[in-house]
């Protein structure tokens, strides 16, 4: 019992109480979203009369209180955190495939695939990333005239698909970069080069030996990534392109409150504004602290 | 705007005692593991136009020393005491902006590695200049041609065209003698030299001491040269303090020095000189044995742990600076070198297989 | 020299591909680009439309059309059901919108990042550092249309002291014009400011600690001459390179900011191109804003060679 206490103890002193309160707002944030279908939660479509534009802590039974539509805000909130935290970690998870992968590639076997991939990196990057995401989403999800001349709208499974991927390829390249200079460095490291003196195979050298040095760099990028992606993505949906209003991203709720806020209702737009805030600072923080703990090197872009 | 000297004035020549009076000086620092004992009750003065020479291994607080008679030390995590008079006046207290009357004009320092200590990014013309025209208020083509001119003194050629140059464009050497340049540019009565020549080549090393030596006598400057190693200073310095952790161990005129050192540890500087005349790869000995930790350094003499005249009473009462044979000639040995006492140690030890007082021979 | 002219031949070759990728955006379209573009058209008029859009011909032959008139100021046309008309007319009131936006935003970031970026190296670990560092780290995380939503709320609508939206050029009225943008330009500085605070301080910090900084305390210069003259000057480096790494978040933090603020700016333009289905419109667009941010990385990159006399000479 007392070890036990001594242990925690010694968590809290490393992480500081930011980082635990970080640690718990994430950690809350995750909950929500992966649990919000078995929870207790109303469907956001559902209207409540006495919820219409009431303000936070007026109306019991909403805390949180309603939107334009009379819908509860506590159930709105949820649910766009769910696919605001689906889209942010479908296009994290897409964005280290493509740039953790090409990273890994150029900064390993350096030369010609270097050139290659590092160019294509910089092409990429030539275009300013929320430009180039709204422009792709733009695009790849946008209604049509079809063969029988009438409007084609793109499913919202369709729209949340693109979303993600414009917002992966975008972060791709930022990846990409901060891998390969990791790479860079690693692969210079002694036991790498004695693992191909010994006639390793590349890819097994690549994963075995360098992967786990580069991880704890990718992972503070992730947690950061995760952060500038929720905003993105409140971007693309303030240019019109982001998820449909029918489903709720903390984006949309804000773009949607926002004729309110000027006629002096501020809750719809501030609530998701500050559960967009906590939780870019508790990523921030963490980040910080896995840079600090694992001493990442910035990387030398 | 103009008007940025002081109202102290300590260009004063009045005053008839010596330029620079040190009297028990320490200087420590406060770090995790506890106060650092870096500078610990120095004493000396300096007259007018006169050399010191400060010698003792690194981490002897010789570096400090001078940092901390110029309060250049930053005040965070520092406990300075002591008195330093500048000119009669009580300087060991002063804040910054006071300072800021002395450095330059009548203090000023010449740092170890001129690729470090003179501005990348600025010209070297205008780091000469700066100063001039800070402090003495000249206008600008007259200390651009001051700027040339010093630059040609302390033999840079070309100093027309070189003053638009930036550091990076200069050699080591040519880099140190650009640092002098700058540190004489309001013409000091005190110039530091911590270690002026240890980042360059042993070629340019005596140029840069020859130059120093020239331009000392030119200026009737007084001089504080510190250094690790006792050839340095050997024709150079008028006086020569030698300095081990902390303290000042042995101090007097250079020719006192070098025919009758006293203490043991200035006896192993000496040894560990190399010199012209022996063949080279001929056998330097170096001193055994590391300095002690200066948070919490031993009783009695602090070298005693690694002195081969090392005694039972070495280790337990500490030895107090006292006048040798001759005058201004001080050590602080219970078992001075070349006396009846310390042949008998050393004597003693060798008999009994002792290296130092902590260390056996094949122990 | 030579690295100049090496970034030269990057910067043609990013500019090829950009133009290659914006010109083709249009095919990532669903369904008939043509007549999306049309909206609810005759059969004629969409044939008319795709001939004009070159989407009759392959891909390469409207590639090189395409930069043709790109680089002639051609910049395509944008449909409606009143008619054609070229979108250089609305990109040419648009621009000056997001430039002057961009560039007050960029001033008020100087001259508010620099003082605190040199205070706070100075004054390292005292409380004043700590509240501006906590400060800059909430500035940080607040995404910027954040900020500027709180503005709108607290300024401009209880407060009433500043105009939440709309744009009046300073040909039209000089401090309508300054009043019209403050709100959108300090929300977009705010973000910035912390950036190039923190960079600024942690890079300060290190070169206080430098041999030259003793030297030139050494040599009696004054605390405020030795952080502006000395210590400011390696640190602008520093300056630069966020510069360059930040000029797309400005970008992208301007065209939400339009938005968020009504201004009749790029962003505006994107979202209304967006919405009208005119991808004609939106390519040129992204194309501009593309080759406006290769330019300004350039301008950066000859900016650090100026600055840096070790890279000049060398």
């Amino acid at each position: 019992m007392a070890d036990k206490v001594k242990v925690e103890k010694a968590a809290t002193k490393k992480l500081g109480i930011a980082g635990v309160l970080s640690l718990a707002w994430m950690t809350f944030v995750s909950l929500v979203a992966f649990l919000a279908p078995w929870l207790p939660f109303d469907d956001y479509a559902t209207s409540h009369l006495e919820a219409l534009k009431v303000g936070p802590f007026i109306a019991p039974g909403f805390p949180l209180g309603g939107d334009q539509r009379g819908v509860d805000m506590v159930d709105k909130l949820v649910w766009g955190i769910r696919n605001s935290m689906m889209v942010a970690l479908g296009a994290i998870a897409l964005g280290f495939l493509l740039g953790g992968t090409a990273g890994l590639i150029a900064g390993y076997f350096k030369g010609k695939v270097d050139t290659v991939i590092t160019g294509a990196m910089s092409m990429l990057l030539a275009i300013p990333q929320l430009v180039l995401a709204i422009a792709l989403v733009a695009v790849l999800a946008s209604p049509y005239i079809g063969s029988d001349g009438m409007n084609q709208f793109p499913s919202n499974g369709r729209k949340m698909i693109v979303l993600i991927f414009a917002l992966g390829v975008v972060t791709a390249p930022v990846v990409g970069r901060i891998t390969r200079a990791n790479t860079l460095v690693w692969s210079q490291r002694d036991f790498v080069l004695a693992a191909k003196a010994q006639g390793a195979k590349n890819f097994r050298i690549i994963f075995r030996e360098v992967l786990p040095n580069v991880a704890p760099a990718m992972f503070s990028i992730a947690l950061l990534g995760i952060a500038v992606i929720m905003v993105a993505e409140a971007g693309i949906s303030f240019a019109g392109a982001g998820l449909p209003a029918d489903v709720p991203s903390l984006g949309n709720i804000i773009v949607g409150g926002q004729s309110l806020l000027l006629l002096g209702t501020p809750h719809i737009v501030f609530e998701p504004v500050i559960v967009i805030f906590l939780t870019v600072t508790s990523l921030n923080f963490l980040g910080d602290i896995v840079r600090a703990r694992f001493d990442v090197r910035e990387a030398a872009v | 705007m103009r008007s940025k000297k002081t109202t102290r004035d300590f260009g004063t020549d009045s005053y008839a005692g010596p330029l620079l009076e040190v009297n028990d000086v320490a200087t420590h620092f406060k770090t995790p593991r506890g106060l650092v004992r870096a500078v610990d009750g120095v004493s000396f003065t300096l007259e007018r136009g006169k050399t010191l020479g400060i010698v003792g291994e690194s981490g002897c607080g010789k570096s400090v020393l001078s940092k901390s008679i110029m309060g250049l030390l930053p005040p965070r995590n520092v406990v300075r005491s002591g008195s330093i008079r500048y000119n009669g006046e009580e300087i060991g207290s002063a804040k910054a902006s006071e300072m800021a009357g002395i450095w330059g004009t009548e203090m000023s320092m010449v740092f170890q590695d001129p690729m470090t200590a003179l501005n990348p990014v600025m010209k070297v013309g205008k780091q000469i200049t700066e100063s001039l025209r800070y402090h003495l208020d000249v206008s600008k083509s007259f200390a651009n041609e001051t700027a040339t001119e010093l630059l040609r003194s302390v033999g840079i050629p070309e100093p027309a065209r070189r003053v638009s140059q930036y550091p990076f464009e200069f050699s080591g050497g040519m880099r140190q003698r650009v640092m002098l340049a700058v540190a004489l540019a309001c013409g000091p009565k005190i110039l530091f030299a911590d270690e002026p020549t240890t980042a360059l080549d042993v070629t340019i090393q005596a140029q840069i001491l020859d130059l120093l030596d020239e331009q000392q006598r030119e200026r009737f400057m007084a001089m504080i040269l510190v250094t690790h190693d006792l050839g340095v200073v050997a024709g150079r310095a008028d006086e020569i303090a030698v300095m081990y952790a902390g303290k000042i161990v042995e101090k007097a005129p250079t020719r006192a020095l070098f025919s009758s050192m006293r203490h043991p540890y200035t006896e192993a500087l000496f040894k560990s000189i190399p010199k012209l005349a022996l063949p080279s790869h001929s056998h330097l000995e170096s001193i055994p044995g590391r300095p002690p930790d200066l948070v919490d350094p031993p009783a009695g003499c602090r070298f005693a742990a690694r002195c081969p005249y090392a005694q039972p009473i070495c280790t337990e009462v500490e030895p107090p600076l006292i006048q040798q044979d001759e005058l201004a000639h001080v050590a602080a040995c219970h078992f001075p070198v070349g006396t009846e006492a310390g042949n008998e140690a050393l004597a003693r030890n060798k008999a009994a297989g002792v290296v130092a007082a902590d260390s056996k021979v094949g122990g | 020299m030579r690295a100049l002219a090496r970034r030269l031949l990057v910067l043609v070759v990013v500019v090829f591909f950009v133009s290659l990728f914006t010109s083709l955006l249009i095919d990532l379209t669903p369904g008939d680009p043509a007549a999306s573009v049309a909206g609810f058209a005759s059969e004629e008029q969409i044939a008319v439309i795709r001939h004009d859009l070159g989407l009759d011909q392959n891909v390469f032959v409207r590639f090189g059309n395409w930069t043709k008139d790109f680089a002639s100021g051609d910049f395509g046309n944008y449909y409606s059901v009143t008619g054609s008309r070229p979108v250089w007319d609305q990109l040419k009131p648009a621009l000056p919108v997001s430039m002057f936006m961009m560039v007050y935003a960029m001033i008020i970031t100087l001259v508010i990042a620099i003082p605190l970026g040199v205070l706070s190296a100075y004054k390292a670990g005292s409380v004043l550092d700590r509240v501006i560092n906590a400060l800059a780290f909430g500035a940080i995380s607040l995404p910027n249309f954040a900020f500027g939503l709180i503005l709108i709320y607290w300024v401009g609508v209880k407060g009433r002291w500043l105009p939440v939206g709309g744009y009046v050029s300073p040909s039209e009225n000089l401090g309508e014009h300054f009043r019209s943008l403050a709100l959108p330009s300090i929300s977009l500085a705010a973000g910035q400011v912390a950036s190039y605070m923190r960079l600024l301080r942690s890079d300060m910090i290190q070169t206080l600690q430098e041999d030259f900084i003793l030297m030139a305390k050494a040599k009696g210069m004054s605390a405020r001459r030795i952080l502006w003259m000395h210590a400011l000057k390696p640190s602008s480096l520093t300056l630069l390179t966020v510069a360059g790494l930040n000029i797309g978040a400005l970008i992208g933090g301007a065209v939400v900011l339009e938005i968020v603020f009504t201004l009749p700016g790029m962003g505006r333009l994107i979202v209304e191109a967006i919405s009208a289905k005119q991808y004609v419109a939106l390519q040129s667009s992204v194309a501009l804003i593309a080759f406006f941010y290769v330019g300004v990385n350039l301008i950066v990159d000859v900016f650090y060679q100026i600055v840096d006399p070790r890279v000049r000479n060398g």
